[in-house]
């Protein structure tokens, strides 16, 4: 896939990571990764999913014809594989990914008791690996414990890995922890998922702000509106709509004529407000920031519309006309209702099948080609290594060169945490530090400062502080 | 090559790893620059390689708050990359703390410079706690300051969202001197009015540059707290007593604690008092206090770049007992016991308060 399709996506990382020029959006959620990273329109996703499928085609047979080579050049005999009947369609590797997003529902209701927001976080972490991976490279029945492993943590709710491996039958730790890595790369280190769950109840308080307030009303379909919501989770509409908008949806299908009187009052009495709130007091207060929501905090924020209607925001409830509310509220719902669908498991077993067939050698351990790979990875780690220490040690003995032959008393190495000067960083130093370094490597280089020295290292920069503060994790 | 990795590869590229500058047992930090523009940055390197429980949770917590919080008073987190098992986090580089300028008797502090500092802190907590985060860890080691001047709220390994009703919470988290009173007692449920506690008892601190409640152990610090400001009573905190892990720590007389930061003035003095109130409920949010009086009235607060700082920038200072101390102290079983805790200063050290401020 070409870089252009990836950062389609959203903004380019480039622009994010400048956050001094990143102005606060009208609200928080358009501020966070899930806005700006992992939104896309259904034609986008289709793209991405395409050409995934695609380039894993290639791989997968390029790979297969170098299994056969490896197996040969190890004296295997090779034993041709029936000839794959088919790849994997697009739709193929998504029922697959369905069936697991299912899965994670089961575990976390029967095996773990694991509260809503770890099975939500964990669901959308595996949709989004496979939006950077294809389930020919990586069997999903692999990465969904290590997205559900993942979740527990990003979500306070860490369980121990001894705990968790026997929830699960045939796995070993190391299948979570040598994909745990791979995971939080695909998701771009980007943990927090804003589910739609706080907005579906949101939704059920702002509907209780209403005169003669349908509270009966409300109550019974809160629980099908939840069931909606579970549904909803199997589907594209996070990658698509805002939280509030699926969560307003999970209501309607619930219960339309709640939310239709509900919207019918609120863009009835909605009065445009002027953002015109700047008296003295908030000039000091807000300063250079000026990022405070110049309206207060109004429970509006719950709903925004998507990217291109949040530019006539303010002038309009919800940023939209309530007519094209209803019209994203009628599409949700058909997401959600396709959600509904059960998995047929005849199906998925066909297609796993088919899976066996044309996946990627390169990654399933004990294939020839997995082992030839390692072997190259070991062989260019060790080479990678001894090239630093080769560098490192001429450039120690290049260093005295540098300033000319010693001179007859040599200068204190560490004096400068005597000095007030801001030496620290002489070179002088960082070849001590080096040398040090390349004595501890047995050690796996892990072996603490003196205190002297750590004295020293640590007036340099508040970050040492910060580096030296983890010291702490045990 | 996985998508994911050549987008990694490409993120990796634009950053120039420099020398050493920290050392730590599960992060080192090293001096970097970005390719493009030279501009200096912070490379912190998570070793995640031989964890048993794989991604370190304080990392994990670190990258998923930072990469949602944007404002100028909350340190940036420009990229995260990998090498190999590392996970690298490329932040803005930062000179100077501001513990590091509280302990330097140097440098002379202005009224105008504290209200600076406050106002900077509270801008980057409300933003905090607007996004739904607790940080519950402020202290002034965490206050860092840039070379402009502008102060940056810094480390996340202990932050956490709240806003569930139902969910308990670890009460083992800020550490001790800057811990309130319902986490002492145990409190479960809990809000931002931890974070304003912490605030409040920094406020103290830049006024008389010494820790305001320095407790050598949880009970202590319980017992340093009514020393200070008087044993609560139920009306001042309605049912306190209650708490999960109550104890009755003796009878304190209600004292004018307030009459040792007189020089801060009056307005001051109110802000303050109302940061430090027992009963969580009444403290103001972060909100709140910078619609205090305090802010709007004279004298204006500094610019940061005229704030007073360490004229050697690099200068080594003494390691904060908590940096130095101890291993984390880890929950026995069970519950969490991959969560980091609230890391406390023992005993000896920096215990002068006291003396200081009721001689």
């Amino acid at each position: 896939m070409t870089v252009a399709t990836a950062s389609q996506a959203g903004p380019s990382r480039q622009s994010a990571a400048d956050s001094s020029a990143l102005t606060p959006g009208p609200t928080s959620y358009h501020e966070s990764s899930q806005f700006r990273h992992w939104r896309y329109s259904p034609a986008g996703l289709a793209d991405i999913r395409q050409e995934l499928n695609q380039r894993s085609v290639e791989v997968v047979t390029k790979n297969t014809a170098l299994e056969k080579e490896a197996q040969i050049s190890l004296g295997h005999t090779y034993t041709e594989p029936p000839a794959p009947a088919s790849y994997l369609t697009v739709s193929d590797e998504l029922l697959l990914l369905r069936f697991y997003c299912s899965q994670v529902s089961k575990i976390c209701r029967q095996g773990f008791g694991l509260p809503e927001v770890v099975e939500s976080t964990a669901i959308s972490y595996l949709k989004r690996f496979y939006l950077k991976n294809s389930v020919m490279e990586w069997h999903p029945k692999n990465i969904m414990p290590t997205c559900l492993f993942l979740a527990a943590k990003t979500t306070n709710y860490p369980v121990l890995l001894d705990q968790f491996i026997p929830r699960f039958s045939k796995l070993t730790p190391a299948d979570v922890l040598d994909t745990e890595f791979l995971v939080a790369q695909s998701l771009g280190f980007e943990f927090w998922v804003r589910g739609a769950e706080k907005a579906l109840r949101g939704w059920g308080l702002d509907m209780q702000n209403q005169p003669n307030p349908p509270l009966e009303g409300i109550s019974k379909s809160l629980p099908t509106a939840l069931s909606n919501l579970s549904a909803s989770l199997l589907t594209d509409a996070e990658f698509i709509y805002t939280p509030s908008q699926i969560g307003l949806a999970a209501w309607h299908l619930a219960d339309p004529s709640l939310v239709e009187t509900f919207l019918d009052h609120r863009y009835s009495t909605y009065v445009p407000s002027k953002n015109t709130s700047t008296s003295a007091d908030d000039a000091v207060v807000n300063g250079s920031a000026g990022d405070f929501d110049p309206n207060g905090t109004s429970s509006n924020d719950s709903a925004e519309g998507n990217s291109g209607e949040s530019q006539s925001e303010g002038e309009e409830m919800y940023g939209m006309k309530q007519s094209r509310l209803l019209h994203i509220v009628s599409d949700i719902e058909k997401m959600i209702k396709d959600g509904q669908v059960e998995v047929d498991v005849k199906k998925v077993k066909e297609v796993d099948k088919r899976l066996k067939q044309c996946s990627n050698p390169e990654k399933i351990p004990g294939t020839a080609l997995y082992v030839k790979r390692k072997r190259e990875k070991e062989a260019a780690e060790a080479s990678a290594k001894a090239a630093k220490h080769q560098k490192l040690a001429s450039a120690s003995a290049s260093d005295g060169d540098i300033f000319g032959s010693a001179l007859s008393a040599p200068p204190p190495l560490l004096s400068i945490s005597n000095s007030t000067s801001s030496s620290v960083i002489s070179p002088r130093l960082t070849q001590i530090k080096s040398e040090q370094d390349n004595g501890n490597e047995s050690a796996d280089g892990r072996k603490p400062l003196s205190p002297r020295q750590r004295l020293s290292v640590n007036g340099s920069a508040a970050q040492v502080r910060e580096g030296v503060d983890m010291t702490k994790d045990v | 090559m996985d998508l994911a990795a050549r987008e990694n590869g490409q993120r990796a590229e634009r950053w120039n790893k420099g020398i050493k500058i920290g050392e730590g047992t599960f992060a080192n930090v090293y001096k970097g620059t970005e390719k493009a523009t030279g501009r200096k940055v912070a490379i912190k390197k998570i070793k995640v390689g031989e964890m048993k429980d794989g991604l370190d949770m304080t990392a994990l917590r670190e990258v998923k708050f930072l990469q949602e919080l944007h404002h100028p008073n909350i340190i940036a987190l420009l990229d995260v990359f990998s090498v190999k098992q590392n996970v690298n986090l490329v932040l803005e580089f930062l000179d100077t703390d501001l513990e590091a300028v509280i302990r330097d008797k140097a440098l002379i502090f202005q009224n105008a410079d504290i209200k600076s500092w406050m106002a900077m802190s509270l801008r980057g907590l409300e933003y905090i706690h607007r996004h739904g985060v607790l940080h519950r860890d402020l202290k002034p080691n965490n206050l860092l300051i840039s070379a402009n001047g502008e102060l940056k709220i810094a480390d996340f390994g202990l932050a956490r969202e709240f806003g569930d009703a139902g969910s308990k919470m670890t009460c083992q988290v800020i550490t001790r001197w800057y811990r309130p009173p319902e986490l002492l007692f145990g409190s479960r449920f809990y809000s931002t009015a931890v974070d304003m506690w912490s605030i409040g008892t920094i406020f103290v601190e830049l006024i008389l540059r010494v820790p305001f409640l320095a407790g050598e152990t949880d009970i202590d610090q319980l017992k340093k707290t009514f020393h200070a400001m008087g044993t609560p009573t139920e009306q001042e905190w309605p049912g306190y007593t209650k708490l999960p892990d109550y104890h009755d720590v003796g009878a304190y007389p209600k004292n004018p604690w307030w009459n040792m930061i007189s020089s801060i003035g009056k307005e001051g003095q109110d802000l303050a008092r109302d940061m430090l109130k027992f009963d969580p409920l009444t403290r103001p949010s972060a909100k709140q206090a910078l619609q205090h009086r305090f802010f709007s009235s004279y004298p204006r607060p500094t610019a940061p770049k005229a704030l007073p700082k360490p004229l050697a920038e690099l200068r080594p200072r003494e390691l904060a007992p908590d940096e130095t101390k101890g291993k984390p102290l880890l929950a026995p079983s069970g519950n969490g016991p991959m969560k980091r805790k609230a890391e406390s200063p023992q005993a000896a050290g920096r215990n002068v308060a006291r003396k200081l401020v009721f001689a």
